[in-house]
């Protein structure tokens, strides 16, 4: 079913709009899930928690695309359920993804002196600006779907060696862009 | 600035980056077999582009024009080029037919590469990745082998030569990881050398041919990861006669551009001392290789023309190619290959030409043994290459 379709039945609040939702995007919703959690009852949870949160947003938005809205509700609660399970074992490809990050990135610099998210987010885009597409695809597979090595050599058709040192590289650039600006 | 917080402001950006990288697809070549997938609109437009030519004609050819967005291009063939080059065998079908490309494969666009580990002056060193990279590889080698290291030693551009302007010679050049049982060198374009300190034993019954290197590449497959491997055994000669095997694996992909550009750059190899396997190779070509574009393609019988009205590069003299010039008759086989030494600022891709020598004064070879010239023409359009009056025609 076409997105408008879909959005057109959420606004008629009728009960197939999550079923037609879940059949076109439950797929892409358990994996981006999943890279973060590791654990199928969660994922399960944030996943089911965030057709409800396009039911409730939905009207009086009209999110276009669809899925990225949809990912972007799923990432933030996954992101969510993953720093409230601090006694669990953490097993997953978003572990790897932020222990990259922290080792790249580790200032010494206080919370007061660090930007909001929003405006971090901005320069993160000005950043991204800067690559080519695929590595601009690479770094956004990695540190926003948190994919594996292997995910994103299967998808950018790059051998997986050549993604792990690619991945280096762009951290590497990462961090002197973000000194430059001294944010670092 | 903590890594959660980093990643916590990706969750901020914006939609059009999530939307890319949920929409990606590596671009593919033309090959015509897919090209007929958009026939309609392409048809359409190429009538489009014909009318508008021929309205213009005025009895010459129409000349071609250079797309501005492509980059000029250079042929080279110094060090580390083509040298003399030609293969020794007794019939040419004893050489590799490894190669995915064949004569009935079209290709409208051939991509070319900026070889990024390219360094003046330095005999052809690679330069490029840097040490925390070139780690990360052997890293990421040792953990395949399920090996540990130990010790590592890394050699800097000042271990070999003279630094270069623009150069410290501090730069990266071999970074080797010591592992119980083997030695893990990286280069400086990604290239990959595993030896094993002590030689692995072959089963009693291996066989160096295609299945028995289908069978190491299966006893390694968490090391290589080939999905589709494909291997093949070939023979070449001193002039004494003796045969020296080599082989290669590379992985074949379902996009013929995509196996060309494997087979090109990404091959493996083993080594072998007796009945023991010494080590590994892998190239890893790609990952000092910067695109420049998607150059127009001339097609093999194009090429072929233009072989036989001279226009072709070789290292092989003059008076060791067939009197009178090369005919059709020489010509024992023809391959698409890239030239991908270090040594290249470019990877260039050319039509090989093997041509059948004739004999030649003062050499003497076994009974029976044949000489094949390797002759080399550009398959981009010559319009890209803007030294190609330097080297062609060849005499």
């Amino acid at each position: 079913m076409e997105d408008h379709a879909i959005i057109e039945l959420f606004f008629a609040r009728a009960e197939q709009a999550i079923a037609e939702l879940q059949k076109k995007y439950g797929g892409i919703c358990h994996k981006v899930s999943y890279q973060i959690l590791h654990n199928e009852p969660d994922v399960e949870e944030c996943v089911s928690d965030a057709y409800l949160g396009v039911w409730n947003t939905v009207p009086p938005s009209r999110p276009n695309p669809l899925c990225t809205y949809l990912c972007r509700i799923v990432r933030n609660l996954s992101l969510k359920r993953y720093h409230a399970n601090t006694a669990a074992k953490r097993n997953s490809s978003y572990d790897v993804a932020l222990e990259e990050m922290e080792h790249c990135l580790s200032s010494g610099k206080s919370v007061e002196e660090e930007l909001e998210a929003k405006e971090l987010a901005r320069v993160i885009e000005a950043f991204l600006d800067t690559l080519s597409e695929e590595n601009r695809v690479v770094f956004m597979r990695r540190y926003w779907f948190a994919d594996s090595y292997s995910d994103i050599a299967k998808l950018t058709k790059l051998a997986e060696k050549t993604v792990s040192v690619r991945l280096v590289r762009l951290r590497r650039q990462l961090k002197e862009y973000l000194a430059e600006r001294g944010m670092l | 600035m903590s890594g959660r917080r980093f990643m916590e402001a990706m969750g901020e950006v914006g939609d059009n980056y999530i939307e890319e990288a949920l929409q990606y697809v590596p671009a593919k070549s033309m090959v015509r077999g897919t090209w007929m997938k958009w026939c309609v609109t392409a048809a359409c437009l190429a009538l489009i582009v014909c009318a508008g030519i021929f309205a213009t004609r005025s009895g010459k050819e129409a000349s071609f024009e250079l797309d501005p967005s492509l980059p000029m291009l250079r042929i080279e063939s110094g060090e580390g080029g083509m040298g003399y080059s030609a293969v020794m065998l007794y019939d040419i079908s004893e050489d590799g037919d490894l190669n995915p490309w064949n004569e009935d494969v079209v290709l409208e666009t051939l991509p070319v590469y900026e070889n990024l580990a390219y360094v003046e002056d330095v005999g052809g060193l690679p330069i490029y990745l840097s040490e925390e990279e070139m780690k990360a590889l052997a890293e990421d080698v040792a953990a395949r082998l399920g090996e540990e290291i130990t010790e590592i030693e890394l050699e800097r551009l000042k271990d070999y030569t003279d630094a270069p302007e623009g150069f410290t010679g501090e730069e990266a050049c071999t970074y080797t990881a010591h592992t119980p049982n083997t030695e893990i060198r990286i280069h400086g374009d990604g290239g990959i050398n595993i030896v094993f300190r002590q030689e692995v034993p072959l089963p009693e019954d291996f066989i160096h041919s295609e299945e028995g290197i289908l069978q190491l590449v299966k006893e390694y497959d968490k090391l290589l990861q080939l999905k589709n491997p494909e291997a093949d055994v070939y023979g070449s000669y001193s002039f004494s006669g003796d045969c020296r095997l080599s082989n290669d694996v590379y992985d074949r992909d379902e996009d013929m551009l995509q196996s060309i550009l494997n087979y090109n750059f990404e091959c493996v190899y083993f080594s072998f001392d007796d009945k023991n396997l010494s080590g590994i190779g892998m190239h890893n070509g790609m990952m000092s290789a910067k695109k420049l574009g998607d150059y127009p393609a001339i097609t093999v019988k194009e090429a072929r023309k233009a072989l036989l009205a001279g226009e072709y590069i070789t290292n092989v003299w003059e008076e060791d190619l067939p009197e009178g010039g090369i005919r059709k008759k020489d010509i024992a086989k023809v391959e698409l290959i890239y030239r991908n030494s270090p040594a290249c600022r470019q990877y260039l891709p050319y039509y090989c030409f093997y041509i059948l020598q004739p004999e030649i004064e003062g050499v003497t070879m076994a009974e029976g043994l044949n000489s094949y010239a390797l002759v080399y023409v550009p398959a981009i359009r010559k319009e890209y290459l803007e030294n190609y009056s330097d080297y062609i025609p060849f005499n």
